[in-house]
């Protein structure tokens, strides 16, 4: 059953609205979501959780303009995602991705990789360098700027991935499962970097997950099930 | 790192399907190369035979279609043309393709007025030119006498008459190097064309214009009903054995530029296909769209300018290797010209960015989520 | 690079075609007038293969001729090897459609022998009788159905004469096409309806003056499988006849 939710006059103003959205595959024989009605806060880092199959990475990619709804509205800051003329210049602005396996590009090495989503942007590209430079050493990949993915650890194509995700000065990251593929000790300093990013300056984290242990590092939890939201949990103020 | 360092990494990083296709199109563009220089070099060899005469205009009959124009009376026809003004000088020639020897295949026997102009350019390398138009005597071109292995003394059968053979020349063009040369008067003997010729070669005085040659070209066709007045290059344009090579260089590019352009377009489209996920990552990674085509076209571009100068080299290496080939020997020079080998360039260009429109396309039409779910 | 010739007129296998035939009567009438020329000059290669594969030496020869309504007249002339150098067979066919055919050798002396204008010309497959294709004037003409000969859209005409005259060929079957003004394909048979000699044109090119093709490459197959063929390698179809060409038919007149 949806919770309607209402937001208090002193909170931070509403990043993303979701309003009756709906996912269908397959010619409206599966439904990925059905009628989700959702608000995210700027800065909030929410956790979307629910077992296999419930939805949450439809909802992740719908939030993240990669796929588009089959009814309902989704806004950004107030406008309507329906309205906006490129998506990908939406997402390359706004948006920061990191999937459960990091996706990295096999060919390039680790700086490369996180270059990646400035080539065909305009702007100095030393500066976009240097930016990459500084994501990795802060990750604590300084000494494997020049290695490729297939020599790093899990753990380390994953910072990569967070690094990649962070080039373009996203507003939000979306992250779909990223601690899935990694042992405990990984993951533990995956979400510890996470953290101490939203600590430093305002940043937005949307993250799927199915481990109730790292939904616990979230502001507010998010509980989907059968394509619904069925309820919402505030874990700290 | 920028687009292009990226394209080049994905290509390196399938280093047997680049190379292959790579060289699939560089045989193409080699074969391209070599087939247009060697036409090309064809047709400025029969133009520089006419050009290396002196002569400023041939007359022939009109729309012969063969490969030599059709004999005509000379002797009307070369007084009308000696009124005409600036004409200096109205030469009969007579041209056969006929077989002189059971082991080689036919040569062109041509019969020159003698004594006349068209003696001049040539450079005797041996023996004497005839000394009458009357004596029954041949003098061969160098690439004629190592294709009939004759030599200054022997004889060659020419329709039953026996020549022998008094001196070799040597020509600036090919056509005339491989040719057997007697006087017109011996060559209407044995071929039984008294007083006929098949061009007449006019020499216009110094004073003549160029738009003086469009006047006597004019004069000629309305004075010559049948006739036609024409530059030794539209002689050799209108020439069947010309335009059959020509045309068949202009196959050579049409077929190697629609196979280039498949291949091109299978790699690609192989490529775009393995790598859905990839591009559902850059999407999500805020890559535009036109930045994705970007990426197919460079990366097909690539591969077809290496393609390009590759085949630029095959083709110069195969036509050097056949020019120096026994059996080739002295038959072809080819022509290269800077602005053929640019436009070869710009056809390996054009192939990459046709055959990689669909497959950029088809990347650019993606749905991010769909294409990251593929695996 | 071979010499693509223009060729010709042996009005056998090429013609002076300016009639354009629309039908099976046009299209004999054509032929018939295709034929007709002031004068003209073919040079052929002629290659022999004996039944039995043997090739014989390769023979050229010259062809000339001057057809005109009345009087049709031909003369034949070996250029090379040896064995043939400066032999000459000429013939003359008259308006009542007779022919007499003479032989000398070298230059004419006075001296030329009678010759059957069904004799092969020069050991080949070459026969007088057939350049002048005389069945075009034979008064039935039929036209029959039958396989077109190789791609060639043409119909086959039946050509037959009842007189014994024309001894040993009574019936002609030629396989023609009207646009081209050319039979592809002729099959001359006897009394008896047996075949004596197939012509085949295997290549032809367009002729310089006026319409309709002339044969370029051709073979002649005898009873005895004999096979002869020939390609012509040059001409020209405006050939200067000169008056002592003829002159040992005017002396044996």
């Amino acid at each position: 059953m949806p919770i309607s939710e209402t937001v208090a006059p002193h909170s931070p103003p509403t990043l993303f609205t979701l309003e009756g959205v709906t996912l269908h595959f397959d010619e409206g024989r599966t439904k990925a979501l059905d009628g989700v009605n959702l608000t995210i806060r700027d800065g909030e880092f929410a956790a979307i959780v629910g077992p296999s199959g419930c939805g949450k990475s439809s909802l992740l990619n719908l939030i993240g303009a990669l796929d588009v709804p089959t009814a309902g509205t989704i806004r950004f800051r107030g406008q309507a995602y329906a309205e906006m003329r490129d998506w990908s210049l939406f997402r390359r602005e706004h948006i920061g991705f990191i999937f459960q396996s990091a996706h990295l590009i096999p060919t390039l090495n680790a700086l490369d990789n996180v270059l990646v989503p400035t080539i065909g942007r305009t702007g100095s590209k030393q500066d976009y360098r240097a930016r990459a430079v500084y994501w990795l050493e802060r990750l604590g990949l300084g000494q494997r700027l020049q290695h490729f993915p297939a020599h790093m650890s899990g753990g380390e194509r994953q910072r990569v991935a967070i690094a990649r995700a962070l080039i373009n000065e996203p507003d939000v990251i979306l992250a779909d499962e990223p601690t899935g593929s990694l042992d405990s000790a990984n993951a533990a300093q995956v979400l510890e970097v996470l953290g101490s990013l939203r600590s430093e300056k305002p940043l937005t984290i949307v993250m799927v997950t199915h481990d109730m242990a790292i939904s616990a590092h979230a502001d507010r939890i998010v509980y989907m099930r059968d394509g619904k939201v069925e309820r919402t949990e505030t874990v700290r103020e | 790192m920028n687009i292009f360092s990226f394209a080049l990494h994905n290509l390196l990083h399938r280093p047997v399907r680049t190379v292959l296709t790579v060289f699939a199109i560089a045989l193409g563009i080699a074969a391209v190369v070599a087939l247009t220089s060697i036409a090309w070099g064809f047709e400025s060899s029969w133009q520089k035979a006419n050009d290396a005469r002196g002569t400023d205009l041939i007359v022939t009959r009109a729309a012969s279609e063969n490969a030599m124009p059709s004999p005509f009376a000379a002797d009307k026809v070369t007084g009308k043309l000696l009124a005409l003004p600036h004409v200096e000088q109205a030469v009969g020639l007579l041209s056969e393709m006929l077989s002189v020897s059971a082991e080689a295949p036919p040569v062109f026997v041509f019969g020159w007025a003698y004594p006349s102009y068209l003696w001049e350019h040539l450079k005797l390398t041996e023996g004497r030119w005839p000394i009458s138009q009357d004596e029954q005597a041949v003098v061969i071109g160098t690439l004629a006498a190592e294709m009939l292995h004759k030599k200054v003394g022997d004889r060659l059968d020419i329709e039953g008459n026996a020549f022998p053979v008094v001196g070799i020349y040597q020509s600036n063009a090919l056509v005339e190097n491989g040719a057997v040369l007697m006087t017109l008067a011996q060559a209407q003997r044995v071929t039984d064309k008294p007083g006929k010729v098949n061009i007449l070669n006019i020499k216009l005085d110094g004073r003549a214009t160029e738009s003086d040659v469009q006047q006597v070209k004019a004069q000629v066709k309305s004075a010559l009903p049948g006739f036609v007045a024409i530059t030794s290059g539209e002689l050799v344009s209108q020439n069947a054995v010309v335009r059959i090579s020509k045309a068949m260089s202009n196959a050579t590019i049409l077929i190697a530029g629609l196979v280039g352009a498949l291949v091109v377009f299978n790699t690609m489209l192989m490529s775009v296909n393995e790598r859905t996920q990839e591009i559902g990552i850059l999407l999500a990674l805020g890559w535009q769209r036109r930045t994705l085509m970007k990426l197919v076209f460079i990366e097909s571009s690539l591969m077809t300018v290496v393609s390009g100068a590759a085949g630029i080299a095959i083709g110069l290496a195969l036509t050097w290797g056949l020019e120096h080939v026994e059996l080739m020997q002295g038959k072809i020079t080819p022509v290269f010209s800077p602005v053929f080998l640019l436009a070869v360039m710009g056809l390996a260009v054009l192939l990459g960015l046709c055959g990689g429109l669909y497959p950029a396309l088809k990347a650019a039409r993606m749905l991010p989520s769909q294409a990251l779910r593929q695996e | 690079m071979r010499y693509s010739l223009r060729a010709m007129a042996v009005s056998l296998w090429l013609t002076v075609g300016t009639a354009y035939a629309e039908s099976p009567v046009q299209a004999v009438d054509a032929m018939r007038h295709a034929r007709l020329s002031e004068g003209f000059e073919a040079r052929m290669n002629v290659f022999v293969i004996a039944p039995d594969g043997r090739r014989a030496m390769p023979m050229k020869i010259a062809v000339i001729g001057q057809m005109r309504e009345n009087r049709q007249r031909l003369l034949v002339r070996g250029l090379s090897p040896e064995s043939v150098r400066d032999r000459v067979v000429i013939a003359e066919r008259n308006a009542s459609g007779r022919i007499q055919s003479y032989s000398y050798a070298g230059r004419f002396d006075g001296a030329a022998k009678s010759v059957d204008p069904f004799s092969r010309i020069f050991g080949s497959g070459l026969v007088l009788w057939d350049l002048f294709t005389p069945w075009w004037d034979w008064p039935l003409q039929a036209v029959v159905t039958g396989k077109s000969a190789g791609d060639h859209a043409c119909i086959w005409v039946s050509s037959q004469t009842k007189e014994a005259a024309s001894a040993t060929i009574r019936t002609v079957e030629s396989c023609v096409e009207a646009k081209a003004v050319l039979a592809w394909q002729t099959r001359l048979l006897n009394a008896q309806r047996e075949l004596v000699r197939e012509i085949k044109v295997s290549s032809a090119v367009r002729r310089s003056v006026g319409t309709g093709l002339a044969a370029k490459k051709l073979s002649i197959v005898e009873a005895n499988k004999t096979v002869t063929e020939i390609e012509v390698y040059a001409g020209d179809e405006e050939y200067v006849i000169s008056p002592e060409m003829f002159a040992p038919l005017e002396r044996e007149h």
